[in-house]
């Protein structure tokens, strides 16, 4: 009983280490920028300063501007992500239900794949708008070829010896997808799921540099064009922050389905 | 009564650069009760044989009956490593989607002769070789077969494990008065456990030897020790080799 306090307390503590370390990592860089900014070491023209980015931050925040940004690019990129997922994710089943669709579609998947996705974004943007359709469009595009590609892999990597069990009980193949395929997966899918917050913030970000009234995309692009980098930091800021957030709530997810799970 | 007939059967497989004749016009019959260890060479399609028996695996000629419900037992003890060790005794019964109180009841029944209550709830990776493959032997003990097959399922364990686990399953076969085919390559596991040994030529499978084991009633354990042992050792270590 001993031994495992003292385990569970040397865990914590570096647990708390770690984290102190981290939050010092980052106060110290930001201290440097806004010293070196002030003191005129680098041009703050193009780097900017923290507190001149705090101050923008006020500006947006107090004519609720920043909100609006937030709020439409978060709700561009949850749809996409969404909507990318699942439908890869379906489409993965399909083709793990039915070899030679699998092996007709290998070659264009494989080449989809290869291509890279933001070339397609002005073409999908010209076809379906240039609002939210549009740019929900092209987050889906970058998200969903990745998904089908790594969840068919991982349902194929299922085990033979398994499948052959479930088939000596007399499992139908819908019970050995949904019994064991998609089970045996769920930490790989969770996975594929957080790999596409990122995609799709991608796609999200892309279409709204090509098209768009408002979104973070956006605020980037006119702070660059008016040369006001104070804007444009701010911009990316604020995308890290969202970025983060939206890792940790499916973090938090995850940890609570795992409890239950059992 | 025979549980299972086999009659001439063959079997192929295919592949892009050649036919692989796996088995060759093979018969056997086990009877009710009857322990049958199948030996040979491996890659002889010892497993397929059982494959067969259990219908997973159409054959190209001959005639199979099977007369009861097969449980089957794989080398590997399979076990849902996200599910607990209770849960996971419930796929074969969930499959057919009718778990009764009476099954859970079984279930713990099962577990305590097994030494396993302590476990219900832990995950299958907090357990040792040998009692995954004793929640395994559950797992199919629980659509109460009558007919057990057996392919190699010790071999994965270490040599004191593989003798105590063969043990349990061992008596539960004769305990509970199954039929069980045994697929191994170890001699002395086939020798101790069965009442039967078929020998197997190399592929294409064909029986090229019949063994009646007879040790009279004791563990397999004992008969390890027992002169015939040696005997039987002797005589179809000489037919393989």
């Amino acid at each position: 009983m001993n031994k495992e306090l003292k385990y569970s307390k040397m865990i914590k503590k570096q647990k708390t280490t770690v984290f102190i370390v981290q939050i010092t990592l980052l106060i110290l860089i930001f201290s440097l920028w806004e010293i070196l900014g002030r003191l005129k070491l680098i041009n703050t023209f193009l780097f900017s300063y923290p507190s001149d980015i705090v101050k923008i931050f006020n500006l947006y925040l107090q004519n609720n501007e920043i909100f609006r940004h937030i709020g439409v690019s978060v709700y561009e990129t949850i749809l996409g992500l969404i909507i990318g997922t699942i439908s890869g994710l379906i489409i993965a089943v399909i083709l793990w239900w039915n070899e030679l669709v699998a092996k007709i579609f290998d070659p264009f998947l494989v080449v989809l794949n290869a291509l890279p996705k933001t070339a397609l974004a002005p073409i999908i943007i010209i076809w379906v708008g240039t609002g939210i359709d549009g740019i929900v469009c092209v987050a889906i595009s970058i998200s969903l070829v990745l998904t089908i590609l790594s969840a068919y892999q991982y349902f194929k990597n299922v085990s033979n010896e398994q499948i052959l069990m479930m088939k000596s009980f007399g499992a139908t193949k819908i019970q050995i997808l949904f019994k064991l395929v998609i089970p045996s997966n769920i930490g790989n899918l969770i996975n594929l799921f957080k790999i596409n917050i990122g995609m799709s913030w991608v796609g999200v970000i892309v279409g709204e540099f090509i098209v768009s009234k408002e979104g973070i995309g956006y605020l980037i692009m006119y702070g660059s064009q008016v040369f006001k980098m104070g804007v444009v930091m701010m911009g990316v800021l604020v995308l890290g922050v969202l970025s983060f957030l939206m890792y940790e709530i499916v973090n938090i997810i995850e940890k609570v389905w795992k409890e239950n799970r059992k | 009564m025979n549980r299972v007939v086999l009659k001439n059967i063959s079997k192929s497989y295919y592949n892009q650069k050649q036919v692989l004749d796996v088995i060759d016009n093979l018969s056997l019959e086990v009877k009710e009760g009857e322990i049958v260890a199948i030996v040979g060479p491996s890659g002889t399609g010892k497993s397929t044989i059982l494959n067969i028996i259990a219908g997973l695996v159409d054959i190209d000629n001959g005639n199979i009956c099977v007369d009861g419900k097969i449980g089957y037992m794989f080398q590997h003890d399979l076990l849902f490593d996200w599910k607990t060790v209770y849960k996971n005794l419930f796929i074969g019964l969930e499959i057919k989607d009718k778990i009764k109180n009476t099954d859970k009841i079984k279930a713990m029944k099962l577990l305590e002769k097994y030494d396993l209550v302590d476990f219900k709830t832990s995950l299958p990776k907090e357990l040792s070789g040998g009692m995954r493959q004793r929640v395994a032997l559950i797992r199919t003990l629980m659509t109460n077969p009558n007919i057990l097959l057996l392919d190699e399922p010790f071999s994965a364990l270490d040599s004191q494990t593989r003798i105590k686990v063969s043990n349990d399953v061992y008596r539960t076969i004769k305990d509970e008065k199954l039929t069980a085919i045994l697929v191994t390559h170890d001699i002395a596991e086939a020798i101790t456990l069965a009442d039967r040994i078929i020998i197997l030529s190399k592929r294409p499978a064909k029986v090229i030897k019949e063994y009646i084991i007879n040790f009279g009633d004791i563990s397999p354990l004992e008969k390890r020790t027992n002169p015939l042992f040696l005997e039987y050792f002797d005589k179809i270590w000489n037919d393989i080799a």
